[in-house]
């Protein structure tokens, strides 16, 4: 049996024909029905009803997991709020952090009311020769090393 | 409101259609009435041209569906029993002259109401409202592939169940 003559064969069936008196009836009370619903005015909640009914009628069951979703992320969401306690210490923190800013601006501020002295610029020494570094070594004092230096330390302790 | 013009328009243009689609799908000349009187209340509330729809029969195809989805839901246990007891005793196919005709209508009317109302549905739009596939998905709110399977699944079956027959008429 080929399939396509198959089809063709089915498509020859000829369904039975709709009642004749079905026309005017079906017209008249859909007439009807236009006519009352023109007649009352649809509330603006009514007409967002329909709109919404339309707007989720394709796929009612993807809208319902959305809203499962929303709901769930909103749970969560309170379930990670901190406690009490975490707040309480999350906020005394703060305000310890505020108060340390608060002294160190403080600190700041006296310390640029009151400048320390600029350093003066060192005088203009002659300009140094080149061999006076040699000379400055060889007439050096020596210097006393540090065992005389604690021994000085030690009779000024015992006198 | 739609000028009465405008519903007898769509009537005398889509109720064939409409009632051979509904009747291959309630089974029922009862709830098919219905289903066509809901849908044309509708329509007169809500006119096509409102609802901005460039093919209307596919619209008043997949309305028709919807609505029969509906009344499904609505339907008790015991009324979708008595449906399928009814289904026998409601031809969906017109009679045949030819004794032959008749007889594989026959046979085609019960191996019809074999199929789920799925099959039968992609089936109907597929064979008589000659519809693509891509079509008949958007209008079923189905996948292409499952549209094509439900077609292929729903033809073998009626090819199995006629077999015989048809190759005896033939």
């Amino acid at each position: 049996m080929n399939p396509d003559e198959f089809e063709q064969r089915l498509r020859k069936e000829a369904f039975r024909p709709i009642p004749d008196e079905w026309r005017p009836e079906l017209l008249r009370e859909a007439r009807l029905e236009g006519a009352a619903a023109a007649s009352r005015a649809p509330s603006p909640f009514h007409r967002l009803g329909e709109w919404l009914c339309d707007w989720l009628w394709p796929a009612p069951a993807a809208w319902a997991a959305l809203a499962v979703c929303w709901v769930a992320v909103v749970i969560l969401n309170r379930s990670a709020l901190p406690s009490a306690v975490e707040m309480a210490e999350a906020q005394a923190n703060a305000r310890l952090a505020l108060a340390y800013q608060a002294a160190v601006r403080g600190f700041n501020a006296l310390q640029l009311d009151d400048p320390a002295p600029a350093p003066k610029p060192p005088e203009a020494s002659p300009p140094r020769r080149p061999e006076e570094p040699n000379q400055a070594r060889m007439h050096r004092q020596p210097t006393s090393s540090p065992y005389e230096c604690l021994e000085t330390v030690s009779t000024r302790q015992m006198a | 409101m739609p000028a009465a013009s405008d519903l007898e328009r769509i009537y005398d243009d889509h109720a064939q259609a409409l009632f051979a689609f509904a009747l291959d799908l309630t089974r029922s000349e009862a709830d098919t009435r219905d289903l066509l009187q809901e849908m044309f209340r509708r329509l007169a509330v809500r006119p096509l041209r409102d609802a901005n729809v460039r093919d209307a029969r596919a619209f008043l195809l997949r309305m028709a569906h919807n609505l029969w989805v509906d009344q499904v839901r609505r339907h008790s246990t015991r009324e979708r029993v008595r449906n399928t007891l009814a289904t026998a005793a409601e031809p969906v196919f017109a009679p045949a002259d030819d004794p032959d005709s008749e007889t594989f209508r026959r046979e085609l009317d019960a191996a019809f109401a074999e199929l789920p109302p799925e099959q039968r549905a992609v089936v109907h739009l597929k064979l008589w409202e000659e519809m693509t596939f891509e079509s008949i998905s958007r209008t079923l709110d189905i996948p292409l592939n499952t549209a094509a399977s439900r077609y292929r699944y729903g033809l073998d079956k009626l090819r199995a169940r006629l077999r015989p027959l048809y190759a005896e008429i033939q």
